[in-house]
């Protein structure tokens, strides 16, 4: 990718990501923890190279995230994988709430370096709680009080929704078992798989241990057609 | 009678000692609106191209930076942050109705402790040899009457292991794009000159010098002839401007 355009994208992220930091007072606390950490993403499909630093730049207190294009900086954790599964990684993670290190296993992206920080960072996505009510307020603050009003009204609304969608998200995994269990069948229960694998191992067992015996008595009938050839 | 050694002043050919002479002549008369001018010339890709240079210096605390033709500062604000209060960066322009602007900028920026301002000439710098961490030079290079010189001055006054960063516009890397690239900067960019500024020969010569300027292979060259070492450049806006960067042995 053209780095001009590389980096208008990093410095879009980059005030994207710090101006919602101003409203979630908690995770700018534990960016501590990742204090100085640099990670590179590194994504094939297109192709970007994105170095995330967390530090305090220039004369400032509190953590800030840094987006670059070009980084000599020792790296703590390189991630690198196509663009699909960046998005479906973190879609899944929002929606299940399980977006932990393992669930990388199966999601095409490889790591390389300190995991345990990459493992940091997304707890932190996951915990997230960006004060959206205050952040509308402030967007709305030069309209006057009644702005503030509705901002909040709005705010109250978002947050109703997301709460309902998070509870929902929740229990749908449940709910879907369920249904595919219980009232239409189309899965086994986990009884009845475990009895069907029981049921599969023994058969194997039969079945390898026939093949032993046909094997034993072929040697068998081999050497006696050589005794009597030898008679 | 020996002959008088010529050079360019955008496609005209002037006698070298004349050249920086008209050089100021248009950087006195766009200093007032300069950045104005940046902005709405590049659609403020400017500052991309200006943040990628940042990152491409690989800037630490502590450092010492030289910014060549700094002009009204863009960089020298960039670095003075990075470079903290251990580090210091000077910010050396020939023109000084632009390094005027650049340091009143700074100033009301509360931009100052770390900064010096320094009245230069890129061909001489007026500084000890193994000076600086890194040296850069944005949109400054073209405007240099003698090149070569300039890289030498450059190269002495980095210390062992500095780097030089060169961000000059360049020759785009697809026909196509020449061709608009042509259009806008003989047309578009002096009608712009003349409205903001009321002043359209110097956003020709812009246009003019841009043209003259070497490619980036040819750059590359210059920059290995003058004694850098590991050159190489990135293309940016398919290749309307280059970066160059160059290391001291």
């Amino acid at each position: 990718m053209d780095p001009a355009l590389a980096s208008a994208f990093a410095l879009a992220l980059e005030n994207c990501v710090n101006a919602a930091l101003t409203y979630d007072a908690g995770t700018r606390h534990k960016l501590q923890q990742l204090d100085t950490c640099v990670f590179h993403f590194d994504l094939s499909s297109p192709t970007l190279s994105l170095y995330m630093e967390v530090s305090k730049p220039g004369h400032t207190d509190e953590n800030r995230f840094l987006f670059a294009v070009y980084s000599e900086k020792n790296i703590d954790c390189k991630v690198s994988g196509g663009l699909s599964n960046f998005l479906f990684l973190f879609a899944n993670s929002q929606l299940s709430g399980r977006g932990n290190i393992s669930s990388l296993a199966e999601s095409g992206i490889r790591v390389q370096g300190n995991t345990a920080k990459l493992a940091i960072l997304q707890d932190l996505l996951q915990e997230l709680d960006i004060d959206w009510e205050q952040a509308l307020i402030d967007f709305n603050s030069p309209l006057g009080e009644g702005a503030k009003v509705v901002s909040h009204q709005f705010a109250e609304a978002i947050k109703h929704f997301l709460n309902w969608q998070k509870e929902n998200a929740a229990s749908m995994e449940n709910n879907l078992v369920r249904f595919l269990l219980d009232e239409i069948k189309v899965l086994p229960s986990k009884v009845e798989f475990k009895e069907f694998s029981t049921q599969v191992a023994a058969l194997r067992a039969a079945s390898e241990r026939l093949h032993a015996r046909v094997i034993r008595q072929q040697q068998q009938k081999q050497e006696q057609t050589q005794d009597r050839n030898k008679k | 009678m020996a002959e008088e050694k010529q050079t360019h002043f955008g496609y005209e050919q002037v006698k070298v000692e004349e050249k920086a002479g008209r050089v100021a002549g248009v950087f006195h008369s766009v200093a007032a609106k300069y950045d104005l001018m940046n902005d709405l010339m590049s659609g403020g890709i400017h500052r991309l191209w200006k943040r990628f240079t940042i990152e491409a210096s690989a800037v630490r605390p502590g450092h010492s930076v030289l910014d060549i033709a700094g002009g009204t500062g863009d960089l020298t604000a960039k670095f003075s942050r990075l470079v903290g209060e251990n580090g210091n960066v000077v910010l050396a322009d020939i023109n000084d109705s632009m390094l005027k602007v650049g340091r009143d900028k700074l100033l009301d920026h509360g931009i100052a402790g770390n900064v010096q301002y320094s009245l230069a000439d890129a061909q001489h710098l007026p500084f000890a040899d193994n000076s600086f961490d890194i040296v850069t030079i944005a949109f400054g290079l073209r405007n240099v009457t003698d090149k070569d010189l300039a890289l030498r001055s450059m190269l002495r006054v980095l210390k062992p292991g500095g780097r030089l960063l060169i961000l000059e516009f360049s020759k785009p890397e697809t026909a196509a794009l020449e061709k608009i690239y042509d259009q806008y900067s003989f047309k578009l960019l002096p009608f712009m000159g003349k409205l903001v500024t009321n002043d359209a020969d110097s956003y020709r010569y812009l246009a003019e010098s841009i043209r003259m300027h070497p490619d980036q292979q040819t750059l590359k060259g210059m920059m290995e002839e003058a004694g850098f070492e590991n050159c190489s450049f990135h293309n940016m806006t398919g290749g309307i401007v280059a970066l160059h960067k160059g290391f001291k042995a």
